[in-house]
């Protein structure tokens, strides 16, 4: 098994001592360098740049990392689960088979009521509605369940 | 030294110089590279510890899921740099350093105290437990589940563990409540909060078809008041 | 000891080197083809060396970083993207034994696992290598692309986990040998093989949807979509770096093309072929259909991209939140269930 290791750490190196080959050394030696002050813009359609790029940005973003998390830790319990589920069954566990099952159904059921609250607040709504913000009630407040049930229930609403 | 001992070695500088960079950096984003590097070291350790299983998550879940979203919030915020590199005020710092201490102390006591390991063992499951569950053939990972493997985890799970694992999926189910309240709490606040904080970013479900539109990102320059070529 | 070194470069020298260059020039020829064009036919015979001379045309190109970039970021952003791609593929197995030779380059008893925690950490590029070059369309499409990327990631795990139960392994080369069986012992089905696409089409689907979503391929190439974010993340980037990048989204392609083969398509095996035949002229026929599936799957690819129109960016996120994650968890249920009562 180290032995195994040691060929991905093998593969590894070959990686990084191909890039650097390319980047430091193969491309280094060969390339012109003319500084011109023009060519260190960042591109912004050949305008003058405005402002710094590094600008806060949506919300929603964040949102969706986070149930990727969640996702992800319920994805870490499944992988083993899979693979003794059946093994569990024919040997006799406390339950047996069924019981391994129902243990896991039991605990995606748990994960999914949350995904589902997420689900019917909106929040996987990535085009959030536009009217409500219009009318000036300031958008993105559609906090309560009640206003998402609105949104839910006029997908009109959406732009 | 044995050769699993130099590697050890190199880990654990590697692990500990990132470390000691995540912590210093005053760019945030430097950190979260170098909390990665620590992490997928930590990995290695695991791997080293015969728990491929454990390596493997430890890439998944912290390298390859936490630490995105903590790059993600730093992007998010993009603070400027008059934002970052402020120093806490002392108390701060010695309270720090004290709890740090006290982790640290509490680490490496099993390491100094002889009684802490035994205890630890008689915790650990019976060597026979391993093959309470042999797997029937063809299913499990060969013929007999060894130490660290995944189907190791399986059958100790599912088997040892039952309630704690389902307790488990409390947690995260709290997680994801906690998750959607805080996100739209902040959101619910900045709508309020009009006294004219020009750090706060408009609404933020304004942008058109895609979220983080050029039109999003137009309308968020525009507060934040950065000169041209800031 | 000297062998697996010997593939281990081999693998990463063909995978590296050899294949991207062959695919850029499948990609344009076969684009032409569908767009009724003639596409590159001026470097060499049929314009076959038309990539060399593009790899030779960035070598001499200037490298710049914009004014206000991060410039280690903006440095190692293509290295965290490149890297990750080739270390995927160290767990394929591209063929049965050669002698004593096996073809693999690392059989690790977490197999497929190690796979999907690798590529997870290819967002790290993508996102560095955006938001370090300071400049706002890299920026926009660094963003959308880790969202995406993790997103997706979701149900490609969730497909996987079908899959593993189906063979209650997760090792690679063990999944090839549960799929060198017959479907069924009698009846019609005697005659197909055991392949994953066959026992789990709907985990099929979702897994390849996946991988066009992972690669950033159309009909999900968010990232780069050029009407609206110029040239995507690596709107910044010239040179040998931005040929990095451009090198490591095809080794991504050719990872994820192999992966699909591997789980899905009986990797290695073809059915009439006796899996305990370990000579070097069976190793040389196994990897020579193992190299067939993979440029099929990779036609695939090419075929979709410039076929399909491209997704909007909520419809991306719908269809992998709302679409793909409850059908792939319904998808396990009834996995379970059948494996359950008939096994």
């Amino acid at each position: 098994m180290y032995f195994d290791f040691a060929n991905v750490l093998v593969f590894l190196l070959f990686g990084i001592a191909f890039v650097i080959l390319n980047v430091a050394v193969l491309s280094r030696l060969m390339r012109p360098t003319i500084r011109q002050p023009d060519k260190d813009t960042a591109y912004e359609c050949g305008e003058p740049v405005i402002g710094s790029s590094w600008v806060r940005y949506d919300m929603r973003f964040y949102t969706v990392a986070l149930i990727f998390i969640v996702f992800d830790v319920e994805v870490a319990f499944l992988y083993p689960w899979a693979l003794v589920f059946k093994g569990l069954k024919n040997a006799g566990a406390p339950g047996g088979g069924m019981f391994v099952f129902i243990e896991m159904l039991v605990f995606v059921a748990i994960l999914v009521v949350g995904f589902l609250y997420v689900w019917v607040r909106g929040d996987l709504e990535w085009v959030k509605s536009m009217p409500e913000s219009q009318s000036g009630q300031g958008s993105g407040s559609g906090g309560t369940g009640e206003r998402a049930k609105q949104r839910d229930a006029a997908p009109t609403a959406r732009s | 030294m044995a050769a699993a001992d130099v590697i050890f070695l190199v880990i654990s500088i590697i692990a500990v110089g990132a470390a000691a960079l995540a912590v210093t950096r005053k760019n945030p984003i430097y950190s979260a590279l170098f909390m990665m590097v620590t992490l997928l070291v930590v990995a290695a350790v695991f791997q080293m510890l015969s728990s491929p299983f454990l390596a493997v998550m430890q890439v998944l879940l912290y390298a390859g899921a936490i630490m995105v979203l903590f790059t993600f919030v730093i992007m998010l915020l993009s603070l400027r740099p008059e934002e970052m590199g402020e120093t806490a005020p002392l108390p701060q710092r010695i309270f720090a350093a004290v709890v740090a201490l006290g982790v640290f102390a509490l680490l490496a006591f099993p390491a100094i105290e002889p009684g802490v390991p035994a205890a630890a063992a008689s915790l650990a499951p019976p060597a026979a437990e391993a093959v309470r569950f042999p797997p029937a053939a063809g299913t499990g990972d060969g013929a007999t589940v060894e130490f660290g493997a995944t189907a190791y985890f399986g059958h100790t799970i599912f088997g040892r563990f039952v309630l704690p694992f389902e307790l488990v999926s409390i947690l995260v189910l709290a997680a994801v409540v906690a998750v959607m309240v805080l996100a739209k709490r902040d959101l619910s606040k900045r709508d309020v909060a009009d006294d004219g904080s020009d750090r706060d970013p408009p609404p933020l479900s304004v942008s058109a078809a895609h979220a983080g539109s050029i039109a999003s990102l137009a309308t968020s320059t525009q507060p934040t008041s950065h000169g041209p070529g800031a | 000891m000297i062998w697996s070194l010997l593939v281990a470069f081999g693998v990463f020298f063909i995978l590296t080197n050899g294949l991207p260059p062959a695919l850029v020039y499948a990609e344009r020829k076969l684009a032409a083809g569908i767009q009724n064009r003639v596409g590159p036919n001026r470097v060499g015979p049929y314009g076959l060396l038309q990539p060399i001379a593009d790899a030779i045309k960035l070598l001499f190109k200037e490298d710049v970083t914009p004014r206000g970039a991060d410039k280690f970021l903006f440095s190692i952003a293509p290295i965290l993207s490149f890297v990750p791609a080739a270390l995927a593929f160290a767990i394929i197995p591209f063929g049965n034994y050669a002698g004593e030779v096996r073809l693999q380059v690392a059989d690790l008893n977490v197999g497929i696992l190690f796979a999907t925690a690798i590529i997870s950490l290819g967002a790290y590029g993508i996102a560095f290598g955006g938001w370090a070059s300071n400049s706002k369309f890299p920026l926009l499409a660094a963003v959308r692309s880790s969202a995406q990327l993790i997103s997706y990631e979701v149900v490609m795990a969730l497909a996987l986990v079908a899959m593993i139960m189906t063979y209650g392994t997760v090792r690679t080369e063990v999944m090839v040998l549960a799929q060198a069986v017959p479907l069924a012992e009698t009846g019609p089905f005697a005659y197909l093989p055991a392949w994953g696409v066959f026992q789990q089409p709907i985990a099929f689907v979702l897994f390849v949807i996946c991988c066009f979503a992972e690669n950033n391929r159309a009909p999900f190439d968010m990232p780069e979509c050029e009407a609206e974010l110029v040239g995507g993340y690596h709107t910044e980037y010239s040179s040998m770096k931005f040929a990095l990048f451009f090198q490591g989204e095809y080794i991504a392609m050719t990872t994820m093309s192999a992966l699909i083969v591997t789980i899905f398509l009986g990797g290695w095996h073809f059915p009439g072929m006796d899996v305990a035949d370990h000579s070097v002229g069976m190793g040389i026929l196994t990897i020579l259909v193992f190299m067939a599936k993979l440029l099929g799957v990779l036609f695939f690819y090419i075929w979709v991209r410039w076929t399909l129109p491209r997704f909007r960016y909520d419809q991306v996120m719908r269809l992998c939140w709302k679409g793909c994650i409850p059908i792939a968890l319904v998808n396990i249920a009834i996995t379970g269930i059948i494996g359950v009562l008939y096994s």
